[in-house]
């Protein structure tokens, strides 16, 4: 099947007042039309980063890209402003952490998805309205014509999620990008957002990456999974195999410290010591290694190139005896 | 929408009683007697008791400031101890010329100031936003009489190019020239602060997540500067309102340098003659501007931003 994404060793490099911040390194994606991949990471892993190159979102003047990204057959970072606006939000659109921040305040919901629409297919204002209701219904919000003309504060938490959600549909995008949309919302309502999210990309056959750090959540929606540390995927496969038999020595630290259904009461969960590391510096050698419980001499050299075995890959030295370790020792959600 | 803008303006009652209050006391307040502009030194007793007595001055002062204030409402503000003519009528002449000084420099000053602010806040930290950024600084720190001064030495005395006193007379072409010295002197301020207020507002937005939204949805560069100029608009018009009230009230030193016989000239010879009706009614007067143009802010604001409304 054909790639809807394909991401070739992207870095991307921020510069601040305290110097220049290596926030991705040699990232590779690639994502099949109509699946959907979770990537997976803490705080500053270089999640959001990459997923706002995907759409070039970066401030261009204080951020340099590197590498290569092709989105439905364009190559993001040569296009030019026009081609760009219309590639964002026609093929790829966004759905944001945080709905409250991501509408505009002082123009109406209904206003904002028909000037999206205007805006890609050309159409009168009164047909985006029309859109606009109709994708209203579609992430089931209730009396949907009245809402169109409600500002965004004038919504409940889940319900501006669902707008947002129906903004980013509205011109039927190949590619849905969601950045932790559900981290925002109560318990209650986040598994609401998640089944709506993963039921339209289905019906729609959208292709979908999902930004989180839950790994429950990775299960529930996705296909395939990308685990990112410190600006770099260190382990990448199909989401089942991964987390019931992670390779990663960070993989395994992360499934080591989550809760999961069938837990044992008693059982404690272990927190991966230490604090990632900072990315003021290029960091050639795995980054994982100071916190890692299997390090040894060599993990402080160099990176060697990625280890692919099948549909599968991960970035550690001591790969395959660290995922043989982890087989026997811990237990993991399924 | 329509309640909100009914409760704004009950609320303006009591603060417009306020003013009038302040403005009335400040002539009893004053060191020396309010009357001795009026009375010859060497006057008799029983004279001095029928001036007071024809002034209503030896009422007690909350009946004074009744009455006074019922016939301010009414339009009658009383009759010019110094040149004998209705107060109302020195003021409504003088008005119209502080009312064309004011606009044109507002409209210099927040032309300007909304241009330079977007400028700034687009290209931040770069060497136009440092010059447009000093400019600001500039005409915010400059004492604007200096600068009258300054501009008059520079364009009339030594280029000969600009008239440099008082409002001229015929055609509106004919009278414009006198306009632009004191009208330019005076935008400074204002093009200084709403700089600064356009950048740094501009500049926020520009850097929040809902701007890098509306980029991901596709949209134009024009069509975000319209969401951000929607998203700007209450506090620049918040400040600029202010300006304005400044610009109106404000204008007393540069009026008396460029002898524009506006309010602000008028006031400055009512303080040196101690003409106490006169001082009274323009400053009540201006002070209602003021009010009215904070009202009339505040209900702009809800137009552009409906959080407003609710709080």
């Amino acid at each position: 099947m054909a790639n809807i994404v394909e991401v070739r060793d992207l870095s991307v490099t921020f510069k601040t007042s305290e110097g220049l911040v290596y926030a991705v390194s040699g990232v590779n994606l690639d994502l099949a039309e109509g699946k959907t991949l979770a990537l997976i990471g803490e705080s500053g892993s270089g999640k959001s980063v990459t997923m706002k190159s995907l759409m070039r979102l970066h401030p261009p003047h204080k951020t340099a890209i590197a590498g290569q990204i092709t989105v439905a057959g364009q190559d993001v970072l040569s296009l030019g402003g026009k081609a760009l606006g219309d590639l964002r939000g026609k093929e790829i659109a966004m759905v944001f952490q945080e709905p409250m921040l991501a509408f505009d305040p002082v123009f109406t919901v209904g206003d904002q998805i028909a000037e999206v629409v205007v805006r890609h297919e050309g159409c009168s204002y009164q047909a985006g309205r029309d859109r606009a209701l109709e994708m209203m219904e579609c992430v089931q919000i209730p009396s949907p014509r009245k809402r169109l003309d409600a500002y965004p504060h004038e919504m409940s938490g889940g319900m501006r999620q669902r707008a947002m959600i129906a903004l980013a549909l509205s011109c039927r995008p190949k590619v849905l990008l969601a950045d932790e949309p559900t981290t925002a919302l109560d318990a209650t309502v986040q598994i609401q957002v998640l089944l709506l999210l993963r039921q339209l990309q289905r019906d729609l056959g959208m292709s979908m990456i999902f930004v989180t750090h839950d790994v429950g959540v990775a299960i529930e929606v996705a296909d395939e999974t990308a685990v990112m540390y410190a600006g770099r995927i260190i382990e990448q496969g199909p989401v089942d195999t991964v987390m019931t038999n992670p390779w990663h020595p960070y993989t395994q630290g992360l499934l080591g410290a989550t809760v999961y259904p069938d837990m044992d009461r008693e059982a404690r969960l272990v927190a991966i010591p230490g604090a990632p590391p900072q990315l003021y510096r290029q960091i050639t050698e795995c980054a994982f290694a100071p916190r890692c419980p299997h390090a040894v001499e060599e993990c402080l050299q160099p990176l060697p190139p990625p280890m692919v075995m099948g549909d599968r890959m991960a970035r550690c030295v001591r790969l395959p005896e660290v995922a043989q370790l982890a087989e026997n020792a811990v237990t993991t959600p399924s | 929408m329509f309640l909100y803008i009914c409760r704004r303006i009950v609320y303006t009652v009591p603060i417009a009683l306020a003013v009038a209050v302040v403005c009335f006391s400040l002539v009893h307040l004053a060191p020396g007697d309010p009357l001795s502009a009026v009375i010859p030194a060497d006057a008799p007793a029983e004279v001095v008791e029928r001036i007071v007595k024809a002034y209503g001055m030896d009422r007690p002062l909350p009946v004074q400031f009744f009455s006074w204030l019922g016939r301010a409402i009414q339009g009658d503000l009383g009759v010019s101890v110094a040149t004998g003519r209705p107060v109302a009528a020195e003021i409504s002449r003088a008005l119209g010329s502080t009312f064309i000084l004011a606009f044109a420099a507002a409209l210099l000053g927040f032309l300007f100031g909304i241009l330079f602010g977007t400028i700034a806040a687009f290209l931040q930290g770069r060497w136009s936003d440092r010059l447009v950024t000093g400019i600001a600084l500039f005409g915010v720190s400059v004492p604007h009489y200096w600068l009258g001064l300054l501009l008059v030495i520079i364009f009339s005395v030594q280029l000969d190019w600009l008239p440099s006193l008082g409002a001229g007379s015929g055609s509106f072409m004919d009278r414009f020239p006198y306009l632009i010295l004191p009208a330019v002197t005076m935008s400074f301020i204002p093009m200084g602060i709403v700089t600064r207020t356009v950048r740094s507002t501009v500049s926020e937005l520009l850097g929040s997540e809902f701007v890098t939204s509306l980029r991901a949805r596709g949209l134009s560069n024009v069509s975000i500067a319209k969401h951000v100029a929607k998203n700007a608009a209450p506090s620049v018009l918040a400040v600029m309102g202010l300006q304005f009230g400044y610009l109106l009230g404000g204008s007393i030193l540069v009026e008396t340098v460029f002898s524009w016989p506006g309010t602000g000239y008028l006031l400055n010879g009512a303080i040196f003659q101690r003409d106490i009706p006169l001082l009274q009614g323009i400053i009540l007067t201006l002070s209602m501007f003021f009010v009215a143009l904070n009202l009339f802010v505040d209900v702009l604001q809800t137009l552009f931003d409906p959080r407003i409304r609710r709080s």
